[in-house]
C-alpha cells in the first residue's frame, strides 16, 4: 500500500514522457480516413472525453479547442479566459492524452478553436483538435492508410518545445550572423567532387578519384558522375557532404555512379580521414 | 503469355519493378526544419530535387505555383498531372494529380527562413497512402514500405467551397505558428575543407596510413607512419579527438599539423581544399 503510494508519487513528480504498458509491444491506435482524406482519431483528455481529432504530421504542435479544455480541465485553476482571436487561449499542459492503446503524458497542448478545424468539422462532423508532431515524435510510429491503424513504439527522442525552439531560433539567428554550419563528413571518401552552378542534371561529377583512398578501392574513376551515396541523392556538393556526415567513419555505403551513359552501383567503405 | 508479360515489363524498368515491391521498407532521407516540419526530397519529371512537407494533413500533393512554372507543368483549373515522381530513397508514381497553388503556410515558412531549405509543397493523402510510412526521430531516415492500395480521389471542401478558396481550406491544418516574424535565416552549411590524410589508431596515437597523391597535404612534407601529436595547437590522442579538432574547419582554412617522426618533432601547414 504504502509502496504504491510512493510509486505513484514518484511517477507524477518524474517527468516520464511515456507510459506504455509493454516497451516493446507497440500500441495501437486505429484510425478513419475522413471523406476529406484526413486520418481521425478518437482521444481521451485527462481521462475524459472521447473527442474526435485530426492526426497531422505536418503540424508542429497539438491544438485542443476551449470545449476540451473546459471539459478535461486542461485550464489552470486560476485561469482566467480573455479576449482573443479564435479564442487561443495559449499553450497548456494536458496532464494524460490516450488514443488506442496508447497514453501520453505531461504534453504541450494549444488551446484554440482553429477556423480551419471549424470548417472541417462543418463538413465532417466535430473535431474538437489536432494531434501534431510533439505528440507523434517521441514514438517510432507506423502510419498505414490501408489497415486504417497507426503504432507507436517509444524512443529516446525528445520533440523540442516549438515556442521555446522559436525563441532559441531567433536568438541565435541574431548571434550567428555570416556564421555557417559546416557539414564535416564522418569518413573520408577520397574524391574531388565538382559541379557548375549551369549543370542542372543529375548527380554531381567526380572530377578527381585520388589513387589508394577509399573512393578508388571501391572503384570509383576520376570522371563518374555520382548519382546517390546511401540512398540518398547528390545532386549538389552540398548533398554529398549532407549524405558523408550523416555516415560512421567505418560505414560501408552504397552508391550509384553514371559512367559512359550506363548505371553502375558500388559500395564504399569509408576510412578515418579528411 | 502471363510470364512473358512480365517479364518484358521487368525488362523495360527493372529500377521500379524492383523498387516497387510491395511489402519491401524503403528508406526515404528526410529534414527535420527549426518549425518542425518533416521534410522529404522529390523530383518531379526529372526536375528537382524540391522540398516538401510530409504532410497527413494535406488531402493531396501540392505543388507551390513558382516551381510548377519553373519545371513546366501544364496547368488547367489548378491541377496539373505528373508523369514521373521521384521520392529521394528510390520509390516513384507515375501519372500523379497535383493541385498547383502557394499555400499561405508555404510563404509564411519560407519567410522565416530555414538554414539552407525552402519549402516547395507538400506531400499529402493521394501519395503517401500508397505506403505504410515510419517515422523515428532517432534515425537519419524514414521508412516507406508499398501497399497494394488505390488512395481514393479527394473530395470534400473543394467541391463545397468551388475551387481555390475551399481548397485553402483544406491545405495542412496547423501551421498557424509560422506567421510568428522577425526569424532570420541563418547562412546555408558549407563543406568542410580537405587535406587528404587517412589516419590510423596506433595504440595511443594517430598516425597518418596514407597521403593521398595530388591531394592538399601532399606537398607539406608530412610521411606516411608520422604520429599526429596536434592540431591547430589542439592535442590529438585517438581519431574522435582528431575529428573534433578538425570538424569544422571549411575550404581555405590553413591548418597547422604536429607531428613525431621517430625523437624528430614537426610542424606541417596545409590549406584545405575542396574533397571529401
Amino acid at each position: 500500500m504504502r509502496v504504491g503510494f510512493i510509486l505513484a508519487a514518484a511517477l507524477t513528480f518524474v517527468a516520464l514522457p511515456v507510459v506504455a504498458d509493454d516497451p516493446v509491444k507497440p500500441a495501437k491506435v486505429a484510425f478513419q480516413t475522413l471523406p476529406t482524406q484526413h486520418m481521425m482519431v478518437q482521444i481521451t483528455v485527462n481521462g475524459k472525453g472521447p473527442y474526435r481529432v485530426i492526426f497531422d504530421t505536418g503540424a508542429p504542435v497539438t491544438l485542443l479547442s476551449n470545449k476540451v479544455a473546459r471539459e478535461a480541465g486542461v485550464f489552470p485553476k486560476n485561469y482566467k479566459p480573455g479576449f482573443a482571436l479564435f479564442g487561443s487561449a495559449g499553450q497548456f499542459k494536458v496532464k494524460q492524452l490516450e488514443m488506442g492503446d496508447l497514453k501520453v503524458e505531461n504534453i504541450d497542448a494549444m488551446v484554440m478553436d482553429h477556423p480551419t478545424v471549424g470548417a472541417l468539422a462543418a463538413a465532417v462532423g466535430p473535431i474538437e483538435g489536432i494531434v501534431g508532431f510533439n505528440v507523434f515524435a517521441k514514438f517510432r510510429s507506423t502510419l498505414d492508410y490501408q489497415a486504417k491503424e497507426m503504432t507507436f513504439i517509444p524512443t529516446s527522442f525528445v520533440p523540442a518545445n516549438m515556442m521555446e525552439k522559436m525563441m532559441e531560433s531567433m536568438l541565435s539567428s541574431k548571434n550567428a550572423k555570416g556564421k555557417a554550419k559546416v557539414l564535416a563528413p564522418g569518413g573520408l571518401l577520397g574524391v574531388r567532387p565538382m559541379k557548375d552552378s549551369a549543370d542542372m542534371e543529375s548527380g554531381i561529377t567526380l572530377e578527381h578519384v585520388y589513387a589508394d583512398s577509399p573512393a578508388a578501392k571501391a572503384g570509383l574513376k576520376s570522371g563518374d558522375r555520382l548519382l546517390t551515396l546511401d540512398h540518398r541523392w547528390t545532386d549538389s556538393v552540398s548533398d554529398l557532404f549532407i549524405a558523408l556526415s550523416k555516415a560512421d567513419v567505418t560505414a560501408t555505403l552504397p552508391l550509384e555512379v553514371l559512367r559512359d551513359g550506363k548505371s553502375v552501383k558500388l559500395e564504399v567503405k569509408l576510412a578515418a580521414g579528411q | 503469355m502471363r510470364t512473358s508479360l512480365c517479364i518484358a515489363l521487368l525488362a523495360l524498368a527493372p529500377d521500379w519493378a524492383v523498387a516497387q515491391e510491395v511489402g519491401k521498407p524503403h528508406p526515404v532521407p528526410y529534414r527535420l526544419t527549426d518549425t518542425q516540419h518533416v521534410l522529404v526530397r522529390m523530383k518531379v519529371n526529372g526536375k528537382g530535387p524540391y522540398n516538401f512537407v510530409v504532410d497527413t494533413g494535406c488531402p493531396v500533393l501540392i505543388i507551390a505555383t513558382p516551381i510548377a512554372e519553373k519545371i513546366g507543368l501544364k496547368t488547367a483549373n489548378g491541377w496539373a498531372t505528373i508523369d514521373d515522381l521521384q521520392i529521394e530513397g528510390g520509390l516513384s508514381q507515375k501519372k500523379v494529380k497535383a493541385r498547383i497553388e502557394t499555400p499561405f503556410q508555404i510563404e509564411g515558412m519560407n519567410k522565416m527562413g530555414l538554414p539552407g531549405v525552402e519549402l516547395h509543397g507538400l506531400l499529402g493523402y493521394t501519395v503517401i497512402a500508397k505506403y505504410k510510412m515510419e517515422f523515428d526521430f532517432t534515425r537519419d531516415r524514414m521508412q516507406w514500405t508499398p501497399l497494394a492500395f488505390e488512395p481514393a480521389a479527394p473530395q470534400g471542401l473543394a467541391m463545397k467551397g468551388g475551387g481555390g478558396a475551399g481548397m485553402d481550406m483544406m491545405v495542412g491544418l496547423v501551421k498557424m505558428l509560422t506567421f510568428i516574424a522577425g526569424l532570420k535565416p541563418a547562412p546555408p552549411p558549407v563543406p568542410r575543407g580537405f587535406m587528404g590524410l587517412e589516419f590510423e589508431q596506433k595504440e595511443k596515437q594517430v598516425a597518418i596510413k596514407t597521403i593521398l597523391a595530388g591531394s592538399p597535404a601532399a606537398e607539406a612534407g608530412l610521411e606516411s607512419g608520422d604520429r599526429v601529436t596536434s592540431i591547430d595547437g589542439k592535442a590529438v590522442g585517438d581519431l574522435a579527438e582528431l575529428q573534433r579538432a578538425t570538424r569544422s574547419l571549411p575550404i581555405g582554412a590553413e591548418v597547422k599539423i604536429e607531428v613525431r617522426r621517430g625523437e624528430e618533432k614537426i610542424e606541417a601547414k596545409v590549406k584545405l581544399g575542396q574533397g571529401a
